[in-house]
């Protein structure tokens, strides 16, 4: 019975102990989806509020990071626009991932036709560069949260699926699957229970890499126009926002947004590059 | 003889057919797109009776695979169909567009290929460089296009008043002046790209063997630097270096439309927002176009710096 | 006669994962070779040898530290300034590497890789160096030598490529050969005609060499003096073939037990236990884990490499043993 153990194992960590940034990243993320959660209770004004008599102030004790133009405060709209930016990016990786990762498995399994139709299929779509796809399929759908969430998943789909796909036929050739072949077991419960998780660190990686481009490429959306509108509060629009104060020299609506941006995108990065790291590459 | 033909199907037959089939893809997903150009162009107050008649005269109502047809023949003499915001045929509107777009995407392709490839050298060849280049990467890398431009404006433009906040200038030294700010903020993630791939290659190239012998040897470092390391490392900084390139064209959509340039690529954000579809589409398509030429260029220098190809050739 | 290289309690450490600070490779490391003559160099893989080559050229590894004393016709390297270093390495060494396939770098042709260093020196113009590239070629009998200059090291079998090595260290006319295990990737018949070039050649042009192997025979054949290496430091030095045939230390003995015999087919006697490194040996005998002799004192205190007329010996109990020694060798 041994035998048909996949051996999950082997990706247990080099090392024994847990690595103290992994830890401190990790922790990090948290904060952030905390924030993307609870901002909307943690800001201190409401967002969307705008009050013309306080516009464009300085950062004080009332506002720590000042108001926009419209005069409403900075850190509430940073706050609450967590809620929107993570949860594109969010939905981009976990859509993406699920079909990404389907596509492969199915094309890694089945091989022949269904793996050269749907291979040619991705290359197509590789052929065009991904935000000019993003860009125009978002105009194409209107404005609001859906469109580019929908358009970046087309966009990063390719790309999950070509390295998940190689990883699943690495795997696939493996002694185990032929055991679970002959041990009857069906194509869903040896994908699914057993091929799945053997590369999962690897498709974790990858998701964590996408996260941060999603995040960038979510926020470039709305900073074209497309997508998430005024007066919602997203952190790409913010950066849009504070183009004209900026030219005013004041700078603290773009880049606080920006930041906050930055941030997360190196966050996720480089606890991406440790996972695939530590568990060895894709 | 026969290596010629075969040559000439791979490095031109193949490209044209990818260009040529996400032309196709691209014609029909815009031609199901919603929005009708026809009540664009008349309005809402015009009578059905004039629908059909425009609807005719622009042959909307023929099947698909004729308009296509009749789109790609028209694309090959030059004629890219009407624009409807603009009433003026699309290749009219995009030329000068053109222009601007390719002194801003040649700027950044030069600095991308400078700054990244030295700063990856740097960091792959010195140890005591290598956690403050990849600090460097490692933000590059996180910084997108749009907030770059934005510091980079509030610094350079409106602190200290070097540069231009908006537009694309006129004649040569103008446009570099003007086009500066943006192509630093387009070049930006990819020169990090660049100087981590080129790192990650110098680095192992270093510990090569071979390395060794040239330095056991007596050369001096700077000939082994160029001749046994970065030369060995071609392969992988020519991949990045191509796939950034290319990823400019569509980088542009972003930096232009942050710095109010008239180019390409605010063009299709405008035009897209507008229904405009001709003029998508044509743009869509060189887009598409540059980056199969330069996917095509990456596979063909790949095969003159690789000396097994080389040597089985002759 | 005057000394070619003298190496004096020469100590390494390297940094290695898993370690916190650096470990020793190389431990109190004593050798002199005289002009024009061969040393053969034998001890297991891991035993330092090629860390030793790397000492001579003064070309250590990332974060090497080193002691001791390395000099060159009396001058010490470490004190070379740039310039007298790539001269030394360049003109005064020639360097041949154990696999050619990873030394040569195969992006270029071998007629580049031939005069590129002596070009670059400016010992030789580039069409001059050509010519004595094709002349060195035939030496080594490769008589199609200005086709071959063309041809890039992936067109080459290993033994013409090992050749070409052979040739590239000749290049600039070195007074001195670092020949680090060039047979061991070569089969059997190409082995026996590369070593014979490469002692008529060295013969011919009045060559010193340290001759690196793990072949004693092979090293007693073709060099005029012998050093065991164990762990980081000699064990046993003294000329070829009084070692060959009457070693004194018991690795030297063991080593010789292991080898295959040609005349009688037998079960191979290993040396019992596994090879160790510089650094995992204690304050004793570097041997003594794995020495059949060894005694309480051999595990505590470090022998001295005693001399005894041209033969040096670093065992407590050298001189008691002599006898067992011998019957353990001849096994
Ligand atoms: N570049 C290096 N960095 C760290 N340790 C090394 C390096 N090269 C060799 N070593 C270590 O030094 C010791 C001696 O190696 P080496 O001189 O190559 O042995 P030999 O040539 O006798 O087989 C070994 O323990 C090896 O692991
Ligand atoms: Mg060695």
């Amino acid at each position: 019975m041994t035998a048909f153990i996949s051996p999950a194992d082997r990706q247990a960590p080099r090392s024994g102990s847990a690595d103290p940034l992994v830890l401190l990243l990790a922790a990090i993320c948290l904060t952030i989806f905390l924030i993307a959660i609870v901002g909307p209770y943690l800001a201190p004004y409401s967002p969307e509020d705008a009050d013309i008599l306080s516009a464009g102030l300085g950062p004080s004790g009332a506002h720590w990071l000042g108001t926009d133009a419209l005069g409403r405060d900075i850190l509430s709209r940073l706050l609450v626009g967590a809620r929107l930016s993570i949860a594109g990016a969010s939905l981009i990786v976990a859509l993406s991932t699920l079909f990404g990762v389907s596509i492969a498995l199915a094309c890694a399994w089945r091989g022949g036709i269904l793996d050269s139709i749907m291979m040619s299929a991705l290359n197509i779509v590789f052929a065009i560069p991904g935000l000019l796809i993003a860009v125009i399929l978002s105009a194409l759908m209107g404005a609001g949260f859906w469109p580019p969430v929908i358009a970046l998943t087309v966009v990063y789909v390719p790309f999950i699926a070509r390295v998940i796909r190689s990883a699943a036929l690495r795997e696939r050739r493996r002694a185990y699957v032929d055991a679970c072949q002959i041990a009857g077991f069906s194509s869903w419960r040896i994908n699914l229970r057993h091929i799945a998780p053997n590369i999962g660190s690897i498709i974790l990686a990858q998701a964590t890499i996408t996260f941060g481009a999603a995040l960038m490429d979510f926020g470039a959306i709305s900073f074209l126009g497309l997508g998430i509108q005024p007066p919602q509060a997203e952190w790409g629009l913010m950066v849009a926002e504070g183009r004209s104060e900026l030219l005013e020299g004041s700078y603290q609506l773009s880049m606080s947004a920006g930041l906050m941006i930055i941030i997360t995108v190196i966050v996720f990065n480089v606890l991406g590059e440790r996972i695939s790291d530590r568990y060895g590459r894709a | 003889m026969r290596a010629t033909t075969g040559g000439v199907a791979r490095w031109i037959g193949g490209p044209c057919a990818i260009i040529l089939v996400t032309s196709f893809v691209i014609y029909v997903a815009l031609t199901f797109a919603p929005g009708d150009p026809v009540a664009q162009i008349l309005g809402s107050r015009s009578s059905p009776e004039q629908r059909a008649e425009l609807a005719r005269e622009l042959g909307l109502n023929l099947p698909l695979l004729v308009r296509y047809w009749h789109w790609l023949t028209g694309a090959l003499t030059g004629n890219f169909g009407i624009s409807t915001t603009f009433r003026q045929p699309v290749a009219n509107i995009l030329m000068p567009r053109i222009a601007t777009t390719i002194y801003l995407v040649a700027y950044s392709a030069l600095i991308i290929l400078a700054v990244g490839i030295s700063l990856g050298s740097v960091g792959g060849v010195s140890r005591r460089l290598r956690p403050y280049v990849s600090a460097l990467i490692g933000f590059g890398i996180a910084l997108p296009g749009y907030v770059a431009a934005l510091v980079l404006v509030s610094i350079f433009a409106v602190y200290l008043g070097w540069f231009p906040t908006f537009g694309a200038g006129a004649g040569f030294l103008d446009r570099i002046w003007h086009l500066t700010l943006p192509a630093i903020s387009l070049a930006i993630g990819w020169t990090a790209y660049v100087a981590q791939i080129s790192a990650a290659a110098v680095r192992e190239e270093e510990g090569r063997e071979h390395v060794m012998t040239a330095r056991a040897r007596g050369l001096p470092p700077a000939l082994i630097f160029r001749k046994h390391i970065l030369r060995n490392a071609a392969a992988p900084i020519i991949t990045a270096s191509g796939l950034s390139v290319a990823g400019l064209v569509a980088g542009a959509v972003v930096v232009e439309t942050a710095f109010a340039i008239d180019g390409v690529g605010s063009l299709v954000v405008k035009s897209v927002s507008a229904k405009d579809y001709d003029v998508v589409v044509a743009i869509s398509v060189l887009i598409v176009a540059v980056f199969v030429v330069m996917n095509t260029l990456i596979a063909l220098l790949h095969n003159i710096v690789d000396p097994h190809r080389k040597a089985s050739d002759s | 006669m005057t000394n070619a290289i003298e190496i004096e309690n020469l100590r390494i450490d390297l940094p290695r994962s898993g370690f916190r600070k650096r470990v020793p490779v190389i431990n109190d490391l004593n050798l002199c070779i005289e002009e024009g003559e061969a040393v053969g160099l034998v001890g297991e893989s891991g035993s330092g040898k090629s860390m030793t080559t790397r000492a001579i050229m003064h070309l250590l590894p990332d974060g090497a530290q080193r002691s001791g004393s390395v000099r060159y016709r009396g001058q010490e390297i470490a004190d070379f300034d740039r310039r007298t270093l790539a001269l030394y390495r360049s003109r005064d060494l020639g360097v041949i590497f154990q696999d050619p396939r990873a030394h040569i770098n195969p992006l270029w042709t071998i007629g580049d890789f031939l005069v590129e260093a002596v070009v670059a020196n400016r010992q030789m113009l580039r069409a001059e160096a050509t010519d004595r590239a094709i002349a060195l070629l035939a030496q080594v009998g490769i008589s199609n030598g200005s086709q071959r200059i063309q041809q890039y090291p992936h067109q080459l079998s290993g033994g013409l490529l090992q050749r070409v090595m052979i040739v590239s260290a000749l290049m600039p006319s070195p007074a001195f050969i670092l020949a680090d295990e060039i047979s061991t990737a070569l089969d059997v018949t190409v082995q026996s005609e590369v070593m014979a070039i490469l002692s008529e050649l060295r013969q011919s042009n009045r060559l010193g060499m340290l001759f690196i192997t793990h072949d004693l025979d092979l090293a007693a054949a073709v060099t005029d003096r012998l050093a065991i290496m164990y762990a980081g430091s000699i064990v046993e030095v003294g000329p070829s073939h009084e070692i060959s045939t009457a070693p004194k230390h018991p690795y030297t003995a063991a080593l010789m037990a292991s080898r295959p015999s040609l005349t009688e087919v037998r079960r191979l006697q290993t040396v019992p236990g596994r090879p160790i490194s510089a650094f995992e040996a204690g304050n004793g005998c570097v041997f003594a884990s794995r020495c059949s002799f060894a005694a309480a004192r051999c595990s505590v205190e470090r022998p001295l490499a005693r001399q005894e007329k041209d033969r040096s010996v670093a065992c407590h109990f050298a001189a008691d043993l002599a006898p067992a020694i011998s019957v353990a060798a001849s096994q």
